[in-house]
């Protein structure tokens, strides 16, 4: 479905992802795992358009998007939900919802847009008690919860999730990744980057770690978690039960 | 004297309140661009002086006046949008100063060929619908006036149920909350920035035709309305339209007393020592939010 190869970007002179390759078959779940600054936020920035292409190929269903703007790639089927929520804090949640279809809301019927909107208030049952209200004043988790309905009503066959546990309480994170999984058994596909790689890898098929721009890992997940050095890593394990 | 001087108060207010509506509608203009761009459009003046001469023109070509208001208006407004492509569009990674300065110096190429075209002199239109005063607490009151004050309340309760209940409108609000979103759920940034432009200039235009036939205009009218306006506009908070409207009549009606009260060589001083007090004191406005103050890139 998406098919990345030797992709270089950069945000302004300097070179974040050094000729990364990876892939995601569709209905599928990856995930990306790697320290702080590894280059794994950038690596959807890059998908979604945010951050230009230096060289390499982006290859969405056969098709490069390499050079089309961002607003250009949500009607590819790709959305992003990014790191940090970004909302549209003085609109109203219904508002919020609107503009996530603003790209086919000419062209859906009223009956089909309903439907869309009332699949996404079954995914996020909160959101439609506080439909009026302004996005900026609802809590972390329901912001959350908002940023991937609002990207889920843009009907992307691809979506990207940016970190949705970053200062989020346990119990909220928990829901929030419950969601995740409901996602793929409606039959979405998924690029998750996550701090929690432990999270991470519990509820995605695939996996990829991330160092310097560059993947030095991949695998199942299953695998990826029995591997010492991402144990010793990333899940953070003593190395007492490996030596036993 | 203390007679003539309580009689005078409502022939003020009314003067007060009708210039009042045009700085209202100039600050908005400011507003709706520099919501959806950040910038301050310093051309904003030159759209109302625009409005207003070529509707001079429309009307010594015989054309009616009710054609003639729309025509004045679409043809400021495509000025508008041109200004935007020309001017602004192909700046793409400019800094918000740069971008200022740009509509400084397009100002003063408006300005240059208005003046190419209109000449020096002074211009003036028939007024809407008669001269005959009506009474008014013992001030004269124009029909113009009433026109005024009607049109600018029109033009703001139709913005504001095209920023609230239109997906575009919606769409231009979304810009200037959240750029990086606007683009991910699929707004094209640059095409609200034109039409951010289109907008801003043809309510410049509109204001500009309904002050005319009461105050004359000329090629050189634009700059003083354009530091009145944005007087309005930062008094009232930058980007709030409900305090631009507000702060249009307080500075309007300051300005009328002072002028009558005090003198009238003081006239233009009075909107701009609004604008120092404001900024030491309150400078995100009398409406604005000093969170979101805190926020802004400059």
């Amino acid at each position: 479905m998406l098919q990345i190869t030797n992709l270089v970007s950069a945000i302004g002179r300097v070179e974040i992802l050094k000729g990364l390759s990876l892939h995601v078959k569709a209905q599928e779940i990856v995930t990306l795992i790697g320290a702080n600054g590894s280059g794994k936020s950038t690596i959807l920035n890059t998908i979604a358009g945010l951050v230009p292409v230096r060289a390499g190929a982006i290859l969405f269903e056969a098709k490069s998007i390499a050079k089309l703007a961002p607003d250009k790639i949500v009607r590819e089927g790709i959305s992003l939900v990014p790191e940090g929520r970004q909302l549209f804090s003085p609109l109203s949640v219904l508002d919020n919802l609107i503009l996530g279809s603003y790209h086919r809301y000419g062209k859906l019927s009223k009956a089909d847009w309903d439907e869309q909107l009332s699949m996404v208030y079954e995914l996020f049952p909160v959101l439609k008690d506080r439909e009026r209200q302004l996005a900026g004043t609802l809590s972390g988790g329901e912001q959350q919860m908002l940023a991937i309905a609002r990207s889920l009503m843009s009907e992307p066959k691809l979506i990207l999730l940016d970190e949705p546990s970053m200062g989020l309480a346990p119990r909220i994170v928990e829901e929030i990744f419950e969601t995740i999984d409901e996602l793929r058994r409606r039959n979405l596909t998924v690029l998750l980057v996550e701090q929690n790689a432990r999270l991470a890898l519990d509820i995605a098929d695939r996996g990829y770690v991330v160092e310097t721009g560059q993947i030095v890992m991949e695998g199942d997940c299953a695998d990826l978690k029995r591997n010492t050095e991402i144990e010793r890593v990333y899940l953070g394990k003593t190395y007492e039960h490996i030596w036993d | 004297m203390d007679i003539i001087f309580w009689e005078q108060i409502p022939q003020f207010l009314v003067t007060g309140i009708s210039i009042g509506c045009i700085y209202g509608m100039v600050a908005i203009g400011f507003n709706i661009i520099y919501n959806a761009t950040g910038i301050i459009n310093f051309a904003q003046g030159e759209f109302v002086m625009l409005g207003g001469m070529v509707m001079v023109s429309l009307t010594a070509a015989g054309i009616p006046l009710m054609l003639g208001f729309i025509l004045a208006i679409s043809i400021v407004a495509c000025i508008g949008g041109l200004f935007e492509r020309i001017a602004i569009y192909p700046m793409k990674d400019a800094g918000v100063l740069t971008l200022i300065i740009i509509t400084i110096g397009g100002s003063i190429v408006l300005k240059g060929i208005a003046m190419f075209i209109w000449g020096k002199e002074s211009h003036t239109l028939p007024h809407f619908s008669g001269e005959q005063p009506l009474s008014f607490l013992g001030a004269k009151l124009l029909p113009q006036h009433l026109w005024i004050l009607g049109i600018m309340l029109t033009t703001v309760l139709l913005l504001t149920l095209f920023f609230r209940y239109t997906i575009v409108g919606k769409a231009m609000r979304a810009c200037s909350a959240n750029r990086t979103a606007a683009k991910l759920v699929g707004i094209d940034v640059r095409k609200m920035v034109f039409l951010s432009f289109v907008l801003s200039a043809a309510i410049g235009a509109i204001a500009g035709v309904i002050i005319t036939p009461i105050a004359f205009i000329d090629y050189d009218r634009g700059f003083l309305l354009a530091l009145k306006g944005f007087s309005a506009a930062v008094l009232g908070g930058l980007g709030n339209s409900a305090g631009a409207v507000l702060a249009g009549f307080i500075i309007g009606i300051m300005e009328s007393m002072g002028a009558g009260l005090i003198s009238s060589a003081y006239k233009d001083a009075i909107a701009l020592i609004v604008l120092l007090v404001i900024l030491f004191v309150r400078p995100y406005g009398i409406l604005g939010n000093k969170e979101a103050m805190k926020h802004q890139a400059f």
